[in-house]
């Protein structure tokens, strides 16, 4: 059975496009300016919608195997979905770190049947503690393509430096939570007025910033193939934007709760907006919703947490760090960038679809955001994220001039979102996966 | 939702006037009725701390109110129970409000948005301590003649509070409190004991110098030294911080017209401040235990809504 989707602007990777999209076996089998469906065809109607790819997360997290989780794979990747994700990368921190090839393989097999594809991450160091390298050949071998010790900053330069002259010879992605404990300390969450007033300990920005430092010259002797997590810090993307002009391999990602919240969510002592790295104050918000909107950005990724009540609400010092928000993550983005004035922007998406219902300005913001949510984050991963003929049928149906709402959190279990009496803009309405509907909000 | 005090701002601007109404009433008469005759407190304290639990327990009782102790360990997440949890249990065993004091910050502003219990806050890591400055700020008022009923009742006043201001929940209340009734506020202490004084108020001011912090006061606001913090900071030596910072005869008489020398108590003698300043007559830490008491009772009353 085909399935067509008719009417809406089309995002293929690197432009908007006027086209319909036709589905079959799972297969995208026709791109063109008008597809006629005949008897039998599923027909999505995508008048004054965006149709992409399936999002890529660089940045989930899976909790399997999991302690006292309320939320099991299954339930995470229904919330992807819900969220426009087809692919997500599956982070090492579990109850057992992802350390060895076994581990690796029985990840795999354990979220192979899941509604989204999965890509499990290995660990850096063994047990993610720092100390002693995983055995990057097997892993290499048994498949793993990204690894990160997240949840953690590698310390030991010698061990980053084996790691990324690892990730030149075998060709996989170290991606680093960059902070350096000396400077992190007991930090909870920013270094600022909002922690002097709470007497709670603050983390500097200069935390994360000094281990990207460390990691760029790292990579310089190695030319390995590194990847920036969840910037948090303003320095960090100018590091990052030198060293590519440099020529290196690096690359970031950005997590959609930095681009709309601050430090002072904290000031009531929620909590909830316990993360890491900690929510900044206004101004590197700012900094980093206009750094995605100029392309600095590879990836805005997700840093989806879930954490059940028992380990959320606690003291500050004992609260788990994290928060959950895969489902919400394009409108959460989306809504920060439309908080910045119309302004010069370089034409690189918008210019080709009369159908695409935004302005110009507009227009090339989104398209800025979903090559963040497609294109870019699969290139990390060294793959292609283009809307043609053979292409899997993975499709997410956008409205982005969906008035804003606030976002349900039913689909969690875990009650750790921050974004509850949060009105946020636009919407996904679909999503398709080999072919088939799998989320509907209004398609029909 | 019920009345909680959890932070100095919770009483302004008006539970402050009705408290310092109700603490001066209380220290005036020798006879205290009853007034919370049936009610029923819990105190939950999560870090020991006689002085602070004796002081609210005798407040409670010489009102006519139970005050019971909850037993809590530190830390109840291996268990697998929130702290959320714990309030319910409280909650459903039919107290009228919580006394809590937590080595850890910001805890009161949690439990106050878990549950509709009243809060009192006796004390939470280095961010506040309540009732101290409420009491403190009542003795001030009282001294300096100023009307807590108006809005820049300490206008013209100058406070230096002098020593770990980082750690103190105390100079914390004090120096937000004091700043929102207009008065000036000088954070006085070593760099890595200084605290952001743009988080508390813009009449507050931070300096490492003694001698400019406290010149031209009339308030001098000094904390308890705590050795084990000294000897991890760059003052490994208490030599070097008594020093710069211990308060003496010399220091009190150059600052001009200071008319107040305060402590929260327990004072380390010969550490923050000498045995002389300890018996001039200016040094009023026993008055404040005193007008502490007073407010500490007129605190239980306010938020029980019986004031």
């Amino acid at each position: 059975m085909r399935l067509v989707a008719t009417g809406g602007s089309v995002f293929d990777g690197s432009k908007f496009l006027d086209a319909d999209v036709a589905i079959e076996d799972g297969r995208i089998v026709e791109v063109a300016n008008s597809i006629r469906p005949i008897s039998g065809d599923t027909v999505l109607d995508c008048r004054d919608r965006v149709v992409a790819r399936g999002f890529v997360d660089l940045h989930t997290h899976l909790r399997w195997p999991g302690d006292g989780e309320l939320d099991q794979p299954e339930g995470i990747s229904a919330q992807a979905l819900a969220g426009g994700f087809c692919t997500v990368v599956a982070m090492a921190n579990t109850f057992e770190p992802v350390d060895s090839p076994v581990r690796f393989v029985r990840a795999g097999e354990r979220y192979r049947d899941l509604g989204v594809r999965v890509i499990v991450a290995s660990t850096i160091t063994k047990g993610r503690e720092g100390s002693e390298p995983v055995d990057y050949a097997a892993m290499a071998e048994a498949g793993a393509m990204f690894f990160t010790d997240d949840g953690s900053g590698v310390q030991r330069s010698d061990l980053m430096l084996q790691a990324l002259a690892a990730s030149a010879r075998y060709g996989f992605v170290v991606a680093q939570h960059a902070q350096c404990n000396d400077l992190f300390g007991e930090a909870v969450l920013n270094q600022s007025v909002v922690a002097e007033r709470l007497g709670l300990p603050g983390a500097p920005e200069v935390a994360e910033s000094a281990m990207v430092a460390r990691d760029l010259e790292l990579v310089k002797a190695t030319a390995g193939i590194l990847h920036v997590m969840h910037v948090s810090a303003r320095e960090t993307v100018g590091l990052v934007r030198q060293a590519r002009r440099e020529g290196m391999r690096v690359s970031m990602e950005v997590a959609p709760h930095h681009l709309l919240l601050t430090d002072e969510a904290a000031a009531g002592a929620d909590t909830r907006y316990k993360v890491n790295p900690p929510l900044r104050s206004n101004a590197t918000r700012m900094a980093l919703v206009n750094a995605l909107a100029r392309g600095e950005f590879d990836a805005v990724a997700t840093d989806h947490a879930p954490h059940p009540p028992f380990r959320k609400e606690q003291p500050w010092p004992q609260a788990a760090f994290g928060m959950v928000g895969i489902a919400e993550a394009f409108s959460v983005a989306w809504t920060a960038l439309l908080g910045l004035p119309d302004g010069p922007v370089p034409t690189a998406f918008a210019d080709g679809s009369k159908r695409l219902p935004l302005d110009r300005f507009r227009g090339e913001l989104l398209g800025r955001l979903i090559w963040s949510l497609t294109a870019g984050p699969s290139a990390v991963l060294g793959e292609t994220c283009t809307l043609e003929l053979g292409d899997p049928g993975d499709l997410v149906i956008l409205d982005p001039n969906a008035a804003a709402s606030e976002v349900p959190t039913r689909l969690y279990r875990s009650q750790n979102s921050p974004y509850g009496g949060i009105d946020l803009s636009g919407s996904v309405v679909g999503v398709t996966r080999h072919g088939s509907v799998v989320v509907d909000r209004g398609l029909e | 939702m019920a009345r909680s005090l959890v932070s100095v701002l919770d009483v302004v601007p008006t539970g402050l006037v009705e408290i310092a109404g109700r603490a001066g009433e209380l220290l005036r008469s020798d006879r205290v009725l009853p007034t919370l005759t049936g009610l029923q407190f819990a105190g939950l304290f999560l870090e020991a701390s006689t002085r602070t639990r004796l002081a609210f327990e005798s407040a409670a009782k010489r009102l006519g109110a139970g005050f019971s102790l909850v037993e809590q360990k530190s830390s109840s997440i291996s268990k697998g129970e929130s702290f959320r949890d714990t309030l319910e249990t409280i909650r459903a065993t039919g107290f009228d409000a919580v006394i809590i004091r937590s080595p850890w910050s910001g805890l009161p502003l949690q439990l106050r948005s878990w549950s509709d219990l009243a809060i009192v806050n006796g004390g939470d890591g280095s961010r506040e301590h309540p009732t101290q400055a409420i009491g403190d700020v009542i003795l001030m008022a009282s001294h300096f003649k100023r009307d807590l009923a108006l809005r820049d009742a300490f206008d013209g006043l100058a406070v230096a509070i002098v020593g770990d201001v980082k750690h103190s929940r105390v100079a914390r209340s004090l120096a937000t409190l004091v700043d929102r009734l207009r008065g000036e506020v000088r954070l006085v202490g070593p760099p890595g004991m200084l605290a952001d004084p743009r988080a508390f108020g813009p009449r507050v001011s931070a300096t490492e110098d003694m001698a400019s912090g406290v010149a031209g006061v009339d308030a001098v606001y000094m904390l308890r030294v705590q050795r084990e913090r000294l000897a991890q900071g760059e003052w490994a030596s208490l030599n070097s911080y008594q020093e710069r910072y211990q308060l003496n005869r010399e220091r009190l008489a150059e600052s001009g017209g200071v008319q107040l020398v305060m402590h929260p108590g327990p004072v380390n003698r010969g550490v923050e401040l000498t045995d002389e300043i300890f018996a001039d007559h200016r040094f009023v830490a026993p008055r404040q235990v005193e007008v502490g008491a007073a407010t500490r009772m007129a605190v239980l009353e306010w938020i029980t809504e019986r004031l």
